[in-house]
């Protein structure tokens, strides 16, 4: 290998650069995005540039995570700095295809500010995560024999692009009961019981402080500025935004949903080829499972029952917050003390491949659990 | 009258929402847990299990069940045919129930809440067995460990942001020493290092915090364990009330799939959902076929035996199965990850160095100094240039050196002895063959100058220097150990030696106190259990193997003491042991004195500087001169003959890197071989610098003429190319066949094809007559040993073309529904 190349860290300091870029470009595009939408001129200038942006820190988070796949000499997803990594590069690539998918910046000016607004988040919360990454453990770890496995990279693969999509489907859920939250305060219309449920969980949720607060307060600084103006919106232009941002987050949804439910039976394929057993009621299998379930009601209730806003969204959100849990918070479940899934948690010894040994048969004790030989001398 | 029953309007149905549906659900979910364990009891329904176990081998029909059926039995036949003729009658009740949206969408959302259930409260051991229950044996076990998980989450959940939680603080003088620790292996290793410190300290802290919170609450979580265990949720994915949620889950997904006309369902629109239905419906079909016929465990095959048919069935010693036919174990092996570690001598660093698992053109910096500018830059660069499956290691010449030469100083003594059993598996095949091999003693290196008889008959320690008896431990030091104790909030500036017997009370720093309580020269993982060892004989007649002692660490306070054990060879911080620790705070580690323990008798090899006056002295008895090529005088059956004497000790090895062989069809039998692995490493010095130096070195992992050892010039650094056994192997593999009993009861062979087709790894199985073999299990300490997992489960087929089928009608839905209906709605608008 080259030294003179650059590392995988390097590259994803390349990347942090061109976020920050792209976050002052989105910030630009939605002042002009907002100017544009008020003269009721279409503009897609902006949106190009921010994409550009988009575009480039994809590339630059392809070359880390190839990078990265050369220096461990595997598939870079053994430990929890590597996982988030691929994290950042497939929200980042999810932004990129929701951008043409949902083509916001094609309905005109005032769309135009919410496509802005998401890459804006996107940006930041790809820079900030890399800061995050950066104090995790780095180091190399091993393959265990189980995760030797052509399913291994499209297993992950799908499962954390379906996160990242499903995750921006959540963040528009947000935006839309942040909106929801301001309208009220500002504009009135919805009941105190309402507004007071709409604070609990957006005060309440795991790691609010990352997402919630940020966009609860993003938002009302919006309705401030426009109060400011004395351009208040009106309730019949909120709730056609609310309708919009309902039909904008079940797209999203659409386009991550495939991949969640590729990658969840991925996983099932590759168990059965390991240990001929495709579900072992796992608690990151299932985990995994629940979060499916949940946006099968998703699916439901809209397309069944009919359901729009907010209790459609309330489920949105219920789906990606259960990814969330899957992702991050899963070791902390009591039943994830004995997972075999704990592959991406520092000092836990994987027990990929040790389906176990007979019980009380000292002669044969798993392999992880005897003491190890004299490799020292 | 009758005009006005005419004019009656027929009663409105009833119209279901969520609430009364979920009443209902929860209502049958408790009906399905009553009838469930009935059943379970019903001897129909215990026939039928019986019966079913036929299709895997180990079931049987044990004749009429209705024979065994008591008055009780017989009215539990008469209600559930009463609920079927009720059910039927009422089916279009029944119909309009499942039909409802509701209905879905609450079946749906219990099931997913039931398996959150799950991830929430910790499952029992092997509740995969539908048998197991909690029991009077593993009560205790199953309620610790609830306590822990239950403890461990609300206390994460009440902490939510880390508030409250114990702040963690390095001691200044662990930050200086991961510093330099950093200026040697790179700022990455030390960020990573400090990360794990920071881990350790606050996990300790936080598991203290843990261990009170369960203590305060241990009366509600008993309380909670026991309803958790009386409704299943401990075994929910067993119970009676999942299967029947599963079943209404079922029973919906059917109704509503087939609900239109069939016309209907092919429509664009619709055909995703359809075959996303269908698939959800193959799956559960799938999953019941599974869960009435499968059968799991493990077979335990070891090289050399003679065909089992018999396998453990959930992995448990007191359940077994026999299969209809013998599995044989042809051949196994097991591979370890091959890696290197760099020592620096000079620096002293108490904590084990990295290891680097090695592949060809991995580059390892080291040794990173500030250039000009003051940017570190690395001073060693390693770089894997070839790896090799296979290396010989000839006989290697050791020679030698003179004073400026550029090379250390190496005093060294050569002998004739015994083979080492240590190096056994890898051993050279001349000196397989003869038994003897060369082997060196070091006196400079504490760990290299004691040699050791086989049968345990004396051992003898080379030294340099004429005053041969201060060699000997003074007397009455009979101390069999030394350990090395760390108390990590104290702050020391490097861990205590404490020279030790048993039974010794040690006063540690902040009011700790230890206590040697047992020790063995022999742990064998069996026998010997965390609490003490299974050995009973005193230590000098104990065989020569793997060190350990049990130490008892009191903490200040009169808190509970902690019974540990600690091992010579598995570093507690390296091995992450250290953080399951109840004293976190106490690092132990043990360095066994082979020399000065009690036991067979000592005798000391001596000579000068120059290789002269070369002597063997006895601790007790006369000194006695000894010359190049002479057999030492020492008591057992080793006969070992001192060879030659070295000061300046070089060594030119000879390493030969031989080819594996592919069979045609891909089989790898060299796989199975035990050679040495062989590595081509280019060692530079000052890399990307105008001083650059590049020294291409060739090492195996054998012990073999040090050949896995490679040592700088200038005694800097000293390089190690060892097999990594300390986690997961690289790979193993296991080649099986099978044989049948014929008519007369001799087994025979059968042909199930070529190795390749017999060869089982951990993602590739081998399949015969329904029952699949996979590689689940080995045992680096028994090398002929192979765990294999044996499933026979006929519903893998069918659940995987569920899962498959699922997959596509999302796809169909979601994916390419939305870019049909976006194309035809352009050409509308076009």
């Amino acid at each position: 290998m080259n030294p003179m190349l650059w590392n995988s860290f390097d590259w994803l300091q390349v990347a942090d650069g061109i976020c920050l870029a792209g976050a002052l470009m989105c910030a630009v595009s939605v002042f002009a995005h907002w100017r544009a939408s008020l003269k009721g001129v279409q503009s897609h200038g902006y949106s190009l540039l921010s994409t550009a942006f988009l575009a480039m820190t994809a590339a630059a988070m392809a070359c880390s995570v190839g990078m990265r796949w050369v220096e461990v000499n595997h598939f870079p997803s053994q430990n929890m700095n590597e996982v988030l990594v691929m994290f950042t590069a497939a929200l980042v690539l999810s932004m990129l295809v929701l951008h043409f998918a949902l083509g916001l910046h094609r309905r005109g000016a005032g769309w135009a500010i919410l496509d802005d607004a998401l890459m804006l988040f996107v940006f930041v919360g790809t820079y900030f995560a890399h800061e995050f990454i950066r104090t995790l453990n780095t180091a190399q770890r091993d393959l265990p024999p189980a995760l030797q496995s052509y399913w291994f990279p499209p297993h992950l693969s799908c499962l954390i692009f379906s996160y990242a999509t499903l995750g921006i489907a959540g963040l528009i859920t947000i935006v839309y009961f942040a909106t929801r939250f301001w309208s009220g305060v500002w504009v009135g219309g919805w009941s105190t019981r309402s507004q007071l449920l709409i604070l609990a969980g957006m005060l309440l949720v795991p790691f609010a402080q990352l997402v919630t607060i940020p966009v609860l307060a993003l938002v009302g600084l919006v309705f401030l500025g426009l109060r400011a103006l004395g351009k208040l919106p009106t309730r019949e232009t909120l709730s056609g935004l609310e309708k919009s941002l309902d039909d904008v987050s079940f797209r999203a949804f659409a386009v991550g949903i495939p991949f969640l439910t590729g990658g969840l039976w991925m996983g099932s394929f590759w168990a059965q080829e390991a240990w001929a057993n495709y579900w072992g009621w796992d608690s990151k299998e299932n985990s995994a499972l629940i979060t499916w379930l949940i946006y099968v009601v998703y699916v439901h209730v809209r397309m069944l029952g009919g359901y729009r806003g907010e209790k459609a969204m309330a489920v949105l959100a219920g789906g990606a917050l259960s990814v969330f849990m899957t992702f991050q918070i899963f070791g902390y479940l009591p039943d994830s003390q004995k997972s075999m899934h704990r592959y991406t948690d520092d000092g836990v010894q994987p027990k990929e491949g040790m389906s176990g040994g007979a019980q009380d048969d000292s002669a044969s004790a798993p392999a992880g659990q005897a003491p190890p030989q004299d490799s020292a001398r | 009258m009758q005009e006005q029953a005419n004019n009656a309007k027929p009663k409105p149905a009833f119209k279901w929402g969520f609430a009364s549906v979920t009443g209902v659900i929860l209502v049958l979910l408790v009906v399905g847990q009553v009838a469930g364990e009935l059943l379970s009891r019903w001897p129909p329904m215990r026939g039928l299990m019986r019966a079913t176990g036929a299709f895997s081998g180990h079931g049987r029909f044990e004749g009429s069940v209705l024979g065994a059926m008591a008055m009780r039995d017989w009215l539990f036949g008469a209600f559930i045919l009463a609920a079927l003729a009720v059910a039927l009658l009422n089916r279009a009740s029944i119909l309009r129930f499942f039909r409802t949206m509701q209905t879905g969408v609450m079946l749906i959302a219990l099931t997913t809440l039931s398996i959150l259930t799950g991830v929430l409260v910790p499952q029992i051991e092997g509740f995969e067995d539908p048998e197991q229950r909690v029991t009077v044996t593993n009560r205790a076990d199953e309620i610790n460990k609830f306590e822990w998980a239950e403890g461990y989450f609300f206390y994460h959940l009440t902490h939510l942001y880390g508030i409250g939680m114990p702040p963690a603080d390095l001691p200044p003088q662990a930050l200086a020493g991961l510093e330099k620790f950093g200026r040697v292996y790179g700022q990455e290793e030390e960020k990573n290092r400090k990360v794990q410190m920071y881990a350790a300290f606050t996990g300790r802290a936080k598991s203290d915090e843990i261990e009170a919170f369960v203590k305060r609450h241990r009366a509600t979580l008993d309380n909670a364990f026991s309803f958790c265990t009386a409704i299943d949720l401990n075994r929910t994915y067993k119970s009676s009330w999942f299967a029947t949620l599963i079943w209404l889950l079922g029973i919906g997904v059917l109704i509503n799939t087939f609900r239109y006309p069939w016309r209907a369902l092919f429509t664009f629109e619709k055909a995703g959902f359809f075959v996303t239905h269908v698939g959800i419906l193959t799956l559960l079909t799938g999953g019941m076929v599974s869960n009435l016929f499968t059968d799991r465990g493990i077979l335990e095959l070891r090289l050399g035996e003679p065909p089992e048919d018999t396998y453990f069935r959930h992995y448990r010693f007191d359940k077994r199965a026999r299969m209809p036919f013998g599995v044989k174990l042809d051949r196994f092996a097991r591979k370890e990850w091959k890696a290197i570690d760099v020592y620096f001598p000079q620096e002293n660093f108490q904590s084990n160095p990295p290891r680097y698992t090695v592949w060809p053109d991995r580059v390892i910096p080291l040794d990173w100094q500030p250039d000009a500018t003051g940017e570190l830059q690395p001073q060693i660069e390693l770089r894997v240039r070839e790896i090799h499956e296979h290396a010989k290691v000839g006989e290697s010449r050791v020679f030698e050196g003179t004073a400026d030469d550029g090379g250390p100083t190496l005093a060294l003594a050569q002998f004739d002895a015994p083979a080492s059993r240590a190096s056994d598996e890898h051993a050279h095949q001349a000196s397989a063959r003869t038994g003897r091999s060369k082997i060196y003693r070091a006196p400079d290196f504490a760990d290299d100058r004691i040699w050791t008889d086989p049968d345990g008959k004396c051992r003898l320690l080379v030294a340099h220097g004429t005053d041969t008896r201060a060699a000997f431990p003074a007397p009455g030091d009979d101390a069999f150990a030394t350990l090395l104790i760390d108390v990590l909030s104290a702050g020391l500036d490097a861990p205590k030696p404490f020279r030790v017997h048993l039974n010794d009370h040690l006063q540690l720093p902040n009011g700790y106190d230890l206590y040697v309580r047992a020790a063995t020269r022999d742990f064998k993982p069996g026998r010997d259990s965390d609490k003490g060892p299974g050995e009973v004989r005193p230590l000098p007649d104990q065989p020569d193997g793997f060190r350990a002692v049990w130490v008892e660490i009191v903490p200040p306070g009169g808190k509970e003491p902690e019974r540990r054990l600690v091992s010579e060879i598995v570093d507690p911080v390296d091995n992450g042991l250290q953080e399951n620790y109840k004293y976190k705070d106490v690092v132990v580690r043990l360095r066994w004195d082979r020399w000065s323990e009690m036991g067979s008798p000592r005798y000391v090899l001596s000579w000068d500087g120059a290789g002269k006056n070369v002597k063997l002295t006895p601790q007790s008895g006369p000194e006695s001169a000894v010359t190049i090529g002479q057999e030492l005088n020492l008591p057992g059956d080793a006969h070992l003959v001192l060879q030659a004497l070295y000061e300046r000790a070089r060594f030119e090895k000879t390493i030969n890197f031989l080819p594996g062989q592919i069979d045609p069809d891909g089989f790898d039998p060299s796989f199975y071989e035990t050679d040495a692995r062989g590595m081509v490493l280019d060692v530079v010095r000052f890399p990307h610098t105008p001083q650059e130096t590049i020294e291409t070195v060739r090492m195996a992992t054998s012990e073999e003429a040090q050949a896995d050892i490679w040592q700088s010039g200038d005694d800097r650094f000293r390089i190690r190319f060892f097999e990594n056994d300390e986690g997961f192997p690289f790979d193993w593999r296991s080649v099986l066949s099978i044989v049948e009993k014929d008519a007369q009861g001799n087994q025979k062979p059968i042909d199930c094809g070529t190795s390749k087709k017999r060869e089982i790894r951990v993602n590739e199985y081998f399949t015969y007559k329904g029952y699949r073999f996979f590689q689940t299990n080995a045992n680096p300490k028994e090398p002929t040993y192979s765990g294999i997992g044996v499933v026979y489960d006929p519903g893998i087929r069918i659940v995987l073309w569920g899962m498959y089928t699922i997959i596509a009608g999302t796809v169909l839905a979601f994916t390419v529904r939305p870019i049909v209906r976006a194309r035809k709605r352009a050409k509308v608008n076009a």
